[in-house]
């Protein structure tokens, strides 16, 4: 079975290069990048390092973690479906729970290698003609890392609504529904649950990572409720990736692949 | 016993889709027959556990086949659907699919499954570039690369030209005289008869009728046969086809006869003599009974 596992890594890895995908990740790592070069370049009065911070909370590790979730996410599971390739997967020495597992690892850990291209191209950018950032290594790497919980929280998510809905709208709906009603209008609004969203969580991780522990300018909008800590923080997202993880696994259990005809 | 399934219901929804099946599949190939929708690849997608049965109970090769991986191995799986990693090669595809049904030298399994199929020219081309031909063979070599005793076909001949069908037909054959069962689905009768004598026929989800495929040739070629005629002067062809033995029954329908005949060769035969001997002026025969849903309606209604 190890060796059949294998061939699912690998598997995995050429679905995840292939494809109008792929096309769109790239876009969506390089684009914050070009921006930030663009207002480090043409920008006044700019600090590099705040361009570089904003850009992180803005772009990177919102948008950017959601949207390569959301692309790869309802692929792993609804994309294969649909083009017709589950039944070869499905049909496999290896069960369907670690099939799900292998595909959402090797998927968590290439997106957060993006994640690090991606930061790092903005850091590099933001400092465009006007020095070094400092710390900018350490900086990017202690996003990466709380970039990829992010990835592997909302993938497990996304792969959950590919598995459990049975059109690709309907799972589509599922998993940009919540996203926007509580992701963005509870991180943007001031409020005591904004505490149980994704992203106010990976902030509160980033905290004592990056800024040297001091609230900056950039957790204005979280300021009238109390930013999870590193503990609370890890300790939330751990919750959550486990609770989706196997959820996923469950619910790829269960799931017939039916086909087209089924509806 | 290769399927043994018991009382076998599936339904999507409000739809049911396999209505109380039960069936025996012995050893070599067998047909299933059954025309579009009748519940033939929903049988086919439980038999390889990619489906699960809403109740009643299936066995394939003694195990039951939904969430069994153990099982999965052991059988082959040719969809109806072109479902492929477009981006890989024939190569590639057929390697990759091997390697996660476990075969270790799962490059050689993939080189001797495409020689099998005469794939080896276009073995290193995308799958993208592939003709419908190809992708029919391509998809046979993925489903036999990992040596399995029991191989599920899901209408492989559909859309395929007579040369390359001749070819696959060959290619099931000689898997099935090296020891492997086949299960081919199809909703056309002389494709099954050229590979099987033994066939299952399903309609509307329900088993019909199973055994020997002369019994069904014997239904089709007995069993009262309509006939569609068009002729410029309806009613003279009536009056003159009312006189025939051949003929039972014969309705006029907006200008179009339609006439029931037993005995449809000897009517066939005969039918330009009597149109001419009433200058009825014949326009157009057609037998709408002359497909596979015409039997299973027959077949239904006994």
């Amino acid at each position: 079975m190890l060796h059949a596992a294998i061939g699912f890594v690998g598997l995995t890895l050429r679905s995840l290069t292939g494809g109008k995908r792929a096309w769109a990740a790239a876009l969506l790592v390089l684009l914050p990048p070009v921006f930030a070069g663009l207002a480090a370049l043409f920008g006044k009065q700019v600090e590099p390092i705040n361009l570089f911070h904003g850009f992180i909370f803005e772009f990177s590790l919102w948008f950017v973690i959601y949207l390569l979730s959301l692309i790869y996410g309802i692929a792993l599971t609804m994309g294969e479906i649909e083009d017709g390739t589950a039944g070869y997967l499905y049909l496999s020495a290896v069960p369907k729970w670690l099939i799900v597992l292998i595909q959402m690892a090797v998927t968590t850990l290439a997106l957060t290698a993006l994640l690090f291209v991606n930061l790092a191209l903005t850091g590099l950018a933001a400092s465009l003609g006007k020095g070094e950032i400092p710390h900018l290594w350490r900086d990017v790497f202690s996003c990466t890392l709380v970039g990829g919980a992010g990835i592997l929280v909302s993938l497990g998510y996304y792969v959950t609504c590919g598995l459990f809905f049975r059109s690709p709208m309907s799972a589509l709906a599922g998993a940009l529904i919540p996203t926007f009603f509580w992701e963005i209008l509870m991180t943007s609004w001031p409020i005591k649950f904004a505490g149980f969203t994704l992203t106010n969580n990976l902030r509160g991780m980033l905290l004592p990572l990056v800024f040297d522990g001091r609230r900056g300018p950039l957790y204005r909008y979280v300021r009238n409720f109390h930013l999870p800590d590193y503990g609370e923080a890890s300790m939330f997202l751990s919750i959550l990736a486990g609770l989706f993880l196997v959820t996923a696994m469950v619910a790829a259990m269960n799931r017939s692949i039916e086909g087209k005809e089924a509806r | 016993m290769i399927v043994e399934a018991e009382r076998l219901n599936k339904w999507y929804g409000r739809v049911i889709a396999l209505n109380d099946v039960s069936l025996k599949i012995g050893a070599g190939i067998t047909g299933l027959l059954g025309p579009n929708g009748a519940g033939k690849t929903s049988l086919m997608r439980i038999l390889i556990g990619l489906m699960r049965e809403s109740s009643g109970t299936i066995r394939v090769l003694g195990e039951r086949p939904w969430n069994n991986p153990k099982l999965s191995v052991r059988i082959g799986y040719c969809p109806e659907h072109d479902g492929f990693y477009e981006g890989m090669t024939g190569t590639q595809f057929v390697s990759a699919l091997a390697r996660i049904r476990g075969v270790r030298d799962a490059a050689g399994a993939a080189r001797r499954a495409i020689d099998w199929v005469h794939m080896d020219e276009a073995a290193d081309r995308k799958i993208v570039t592939y003709s419908r031909g190809m992708r029919q063979r391509i998809k046979l070599a993925q489903a036999v690369a990992h040596k399995p005793e029991l191989l599920i076909l899901d209408e492989p001949l559909t859309g395929s030209d007579p040369l390359v069908r001749q070819e696959l037909i060959g290619l099931i054959k000689t898997f099935a005289q090296e020891g492997g069962s086949v299960i081919v689905s199809s909703h056309v009768l002389h494709e099954i008869e050229q590979l099987t004598r033994s066939i299952v026929l399903i309609h509307r989800g329900r088993l019909v009728a199973e055994g020997d495929v002369r019994q069904i040739r014997d239904l089709i070629d007995h069993h009262p046969h309509t006939v569609e005629v068009k002729a410029e002067r309806p009613r003279e062809l009536a009056a003159a086809l009312a006189r025939e033995p051949e003929v039972v029954e014969i309705r006029l329908d907006n200008g179009t006869l339609w006439v029931r005949t037993p005995k449809p060769d000897q009517f066939y035969a005969k039918l330009p003599a009597i149109a001419l001997g009433a200058e009825a002026g014949l326009l157009e025969i057609s037998s709408p009974d002359d497909n596979l849903e015409a039997v299973f309606r027959y077949l239904t209604e006994q």
